[in-house]
């Protein structure tokens, strides 16, 4: 019965994380018929974009029908009323192939703005400068080049195949999909931590704590984008951890109490996002604390 | 030892004749920031009355769509009460009163079988009683909220028993308490929650299945008696749901949540307007704000709590109640129907009970009298806006901006009875209007009551003997909203204004210049106090009726026409087609804005009219039911019953056959018959009756009979329970 059980959670695990890397898939480029490839950059620090300052990057795209080029920008929580001009052409060449003006009241805080412009079929393997401009950037009001990697993403147009039957090609072009996804860094991370629960359940050992404890400090330390499901990632790998180890639920309660304590100090000092997240780990904290009893009553 | 034994229970009741009873004792009406109740013994009458009508009068002179009477055993309760010649005042105090006591005695009897201390009982239940959500819940006059509080913990009682014996009488005393809750709409998804949140604390391994079919047999029991209890009138909206529940979107339950925050939830503080505890609580002391859910959690620290853990969880399970629907509440926006819910906040009443049991299981396990000391101080301090007098008195504005002001406390409001007035006498039979109306209405004296969504006026009107107002919100029927629209632009001419009453059969207009409407109506003040007659001097108070206008030839409820225009022009602009009330004009069609809601507005021209005019008798049988005798009949007419269109108004014959004529919408808000007689009949009766009505009266008994069959069920089970 037990051994039943395991096995049912374990796949529910493994649907857990099926489900949310598809969401997140999903969620970072939904067109089939588009890839993408994320670019490095040194800074680790945001570059303010202030009236008159203009930011230049290099670029050597990978492949042929280069149509975005996706910057992610920090907006400070709010909206800031600027114009950005976005421009890009080959580099060596003096005359620009694309020039844009966009209002930084779309951009969303930590998020990849994409800058579109007509296809370069040709585009692979060549070498591309574009530019990013204020208008009307003040200290007031302007936008940031966010530090959370990847900063720059350039996306290319590749639709199916016609000649081939519409079943294969769409085959071919998930595949390919897939495989491009795959080949960038910051889709790696995700798949970690989405199917961490499910690794420290096999793992079923004090030792499995270190998984989520790992995760959180790379993601902290290395500047990745958090994706959608982490907080829930994390607490179901943490979840886990507890009722596979069978700790005790007073762990969850003195938890909870950190937290409080934490929710207490933070709207002393009017901190509302602080706070916010302080009642939110409250919360998740007794939630684990519910299911601990229950499972460990049922035990 | 002996004296402080005796002295603790008495305690509490004092303290609660100190902060809430005595300053409510003066006299007048209890009335909260947007709501209160019937003053006198007429209003009480009128309220009572309510349960055994379907036809809701509440919006316009001459009623509106089908109403929810859910609330119809106060309402009963109400009308006994009335006719034993109580006022409306002495009914709300000493509901409120009992209220109050039941809020501390049933959380306290429901405590200390969870936690066997007496102390800690005493001490949860106060804290039950001094929450956040029971200051704001009375200072906005929602009693009953304040109901639901005192009755959830015998829910909860009731459903622990169960668990533990699985006896009928539990499953029917479960439903009867679900059944009467259902004067709160929301407590429909309140007690399931509550019910689902017991049967996981109580399953274990072993009795899972028994557990389960326990819960499956009292959702069934506990069903069907809210159904039977309710079905009168539920019956009546599933076959004619009206605007109350297709108008309010998901929208609602997001826009009203907008404003809260997790944080605040956790320490049972916040919702959209309800926010005087959290104004009045001294800045200085809000970290002792999180005193209540920092204690509720700490029993474990204290204690290996193996007899209590269940207790421990049950209270864990009703604190994340509110919490848990605040994350998810943009999913739940998009559940259909979830308009019900309205607003996250008021899930509060779960989470605070469970708050308040957390509290007495920390005090029940926690030996050292120090720490217990400390807890209760802490208690105290974050309940201070009570103890330090605020809850009845406002001292100053809290926020500086005029715009965030949100706060009211219950006042003591003086209403005259103006029913009793000669000159209302008067005027009694006929049909009138309270001015100014539509939307919300507050006074145009007192300060304090200067402010939006100060409903008194208006929900006092609902209460009248003498008139009516029109009660203009979001929840409207589309057609009245229409009409309330129209008068809102009319409103700038005294004489447009009564015509266009006129033409809806209103025979008086009733100023009061001491209340002022919230909606932007341009009233033409000036030209009342020209055009009317004085009525009486203001007096004391702002609710008086100063003049009054009498509108001459005003339609009759039932007329005929064999000369109907066709318009799809706004009412409004087709006025001047009206100004001569003798003459009685029918407009068919629909200005665009009706067409895009309704299907009654496509009529085609009608031909083959009569040439003269049928003569009409009538009788009113009650109201909701009239007798219609025609003579003179030459051919087709049109039959218009000047009360709101809605299907559910039908013609019969003499022999109480219904007659299938079109039912058409006439002058944009009233019933019309275009009645085709046979040929060469000359004189006909026939009977109009609002056949819902009909469903209720006979279902009504039945509903009623069950209900008074159940409580003398378990009073006999109780009896026997304390014999043997």
């Amino acid at each position: 019965m037990k051994d039943k059980l395991s096995i049912l959670f374990a796949i529910l695990l493994f649907l857990y994380g099926v489900v949310a890397y598809g969401q997140f898939l999903h969620s970072y480029e939904p067109s089939m018929s588009i890839l993408v490839h994320e670019h490095p950059t040194t800074t680790r620090k945001p570059t303010s974009l202030l009236k008159g300052s203009i930011l230049t990057y290099e670029i050597q795209p990978p492949l042929n029908n280069l149509g975005i080029i996706a910057v992610r920008f920090q907006t400070q929580g709010k909206i800031n009323d600027d114009i950005i001009i976005f421009r890009i052409k080959e580099k060596g060449t003096s005359s620009w192939l694309y020039s844009g003006n966009y209002k930084t009241d779309q951009f969303q805080d930590h998020e990849l703005f994409p800058f579109g412009f007509p296809l370069i079929p040709q585009s692979a393997n060549k070498s591309y400068v574009f530019e990013l401009e204020s208008y009307r950037g003040t200290e007031s009001e302007h936008v940031t080049i966010d530090s959370i990697r990847p900063v720059i993403v350039s996306k290319y147009y590749h639709p199916a195949n016609g000649e081939r039957p519409i079943t294969l090609a769409n085959i071919a072009l998930g595949l390919n999909k897939i495989i491009n996804l795959l080949s960038n860094s910051s889709f790696v991370f995700p798949l970690f931590i989405f199917f961490s629960p499910l690794v420290v359940f096999i793992i079923n050992s004090s030792i499995s704590l270190a998984i989520p404890l790992a995760l959180i400090s790379a993601q902290y330390f290395l500047n990745l984008p958090t994706p959608y499901h982490w907080t829930s990632s994390i607490l179901l790998a943490w979840l886990t951890f507890l009722l596979t180890t069978k700790a005790s639920y007073r762990i969850s309660v003195v938890l909870s109490l950190l937290a409080s304590f934490y929710l207490v100090s933070q709207s002393q000092i009017n901190d509302f996002n602080g706070a916010r997240e302080a009642s939110l780990w409250l919360y998740f904290c007794l939630l684990v604390t519910i299911i601990q009893i229950k499972v460990n009553s049922f035990d | 030892m002996n004296f402080i034994n005796k002295v603790i229970p008495s305690f509490p009741l004092l303290l609660i004749a100190a902060v809430f009873i005595f300053p409510l004792l003066r006299p007048g009406l209890i009335v909260g920031g947007d709501w209160t109740f019937p003053s006198s013994n007429k209003e009480l009458q009128v309220f009572g009355q309510r349960a055994f009508s379907i036809w809701g009068r509440l919006e316009i002179p001459s009623g509106t769509q089908i109403s929810h009477n859910n609330l119809y055993p106060v309402q009963i309760l109400a009308r006994l009460w009335a006719g034993i010649g109580l006022s409306g005042v002495s009914f709300q105090k000493s509901t409120l009163f009992l209220t109050i006591i039941g809020i501390y005695v049933f959380s306290y009897r429901l405590f200390v079988k969870l936690t066997k201390s007496k102390f800690a009982s005493i001490v949860g239940a106060l804290s039950y009683l001094f929450s956040p959500i029971v200051f704001n819940y009375l200072n906005m006059g929602w009693n009953y909220v304040l109901l639901f509080l005192a009755l959830a913990p015998l829910f909860v009682q009731i459903g622990l028993d169960y668990f533990e014996d699985g006896k009928s009488r539990h499953i029917i005393a479960l439903g009867l308490l679900a059944a009467i809750s259902f004067f709160q709409s929301q407590s429909i998804i309140w007690l399931p929650l509550i019910f689902i949140c017991i049967f996981v604390s109580q399953t274990t391994r072993e009795n899972l299945s028994k557990s389960i079919l326990k819960l499956m047999l009292a959702s069934v029991g506990i069903g069907l008696i809210v159904t039977i209890v309710h079905l009168p009138w539920l019956l009546l909206i599933v076959l004619h749901p009206n605007n109350i529940l297709v108008s309010t979107s998901s929208v609602d339950l997001k826009r009203f949540s907008e404003v809260l925050s997790i944080s605040d939830l956790l320490r049972l503080w916040g919702s959209l307007y309800n926010r005087e505890f959290e104004l009045a609580f001294p800045l200085s002391l809000s970290p002792f704000s999180y005193s209540p859910i920092i204690i509720c959690i700490i029993a474990p620290l204290f204690s290996h709590l193996k007899n209590k853990l269940t207790t421990y969880l049950l209270m864990l399970l009703l604190v994340i109640i509110a919490p848990t629907l605040f994350i998810n509440r943009e999913f739940i926006a998009h559940i259909p129907l979830s308009t019900i819910i309205r607003d996250i906040s008021r899930f509060l009443v779960i989470t605070s009970l469970g708050v308040s049991l957390g509290i007495a299981l920390a005090l029940s396990v926690i030996r050292n009298k120090i720490f217990r000391v400390v807890i209760c101080i802490m208690l105290i301090i974050s309940a201070s806006p009570f103890f330090l007098g605020r809850l009845y008195t406002l001292t100053g504005n809290p926020t500086p901006q005029a715009e965030e002001y949100r706060d009211f406390r219950a006042a003591l409001l003086s209403i005259p009875e103006i029913e009793n007035e000669p000159a209302t006498k008067s005027i009694a039979d006929k049909t009138n209007v309270f001015l100014p109306t539509a939307g919300f209405v507050f006074t145009r004296a007192d300060h304090r009551f200067n402010r939006e969504y100060w409903a008194v006026a208006d929900v006092q009107s609902n209460f009248s003997p003498v008139a009516s107002g029109i009660y203009f919100s979001e929840k409207s029927d589309f057609l009245v909203s229409n009409f309330a629209l129209n008068y809102l632009t009319l409103s700038s001419n005294i004489d447009n204004l009564t015509t266009f009453f006129g033409v809806f059969g209103v025979d008086n207009l009733l100023y009061r210049s001491g209340l002022e409407s919230t909606y932007k109506s341009t009233l033409d003040r000036d030209g009342i106090l020209k055009r009317c007659q004085p009525f009486l001097p203001q007096g004391n108070s702002d609710w008086s009726i100063t003049s009054l206008c009498l509108i001459k030839d005003a339609y009759p409820l039932i007329y005929s026409s064999i000369t109907p225009q066709y318009s799809n022009e706004s009412f409004t602009k087709l006025l001047p087609e009206f100004v001569n009330l003798k003459v009685r004009t029918v407009v068919l069609g629909c200005p665009e804005k009706l067409k895009e809601k309704s299907s009654i507005c496509n009529i085609e021209k009608i031909s083959d009219l009569a040439k003269t005019i049928p003569t009409l008798s009538i009788t009113k049988i009650s109201e909701t039911k009239y007798r219609v005798g025609v003579e003179n009949i030459k051919g087709k007419f049109i039959l218009v019953l000047n009360q709101t269109y809605h299907p559910g108004w039908i013609i019969q014959n003499r022999s109480g056959e219904r007659q299938d004529y079109p039912h058409v919408l006439v002058n944009h808000l009233v019933n019309g018959w275009v009645v085709d007689p046979a040929t060469n009949q000359e004189k006909e009766d026939y009977i109009i009756t609002f056949y819902p009505q009909v469903i209720y009266s006979r279902l009504l008994p039945i509903s009623l009979i069950s209900l008074l069959a159940m409580v003398v069920y378990l009073t006999h089970q109780s009896k026997q329970k304390n014999e043997g």
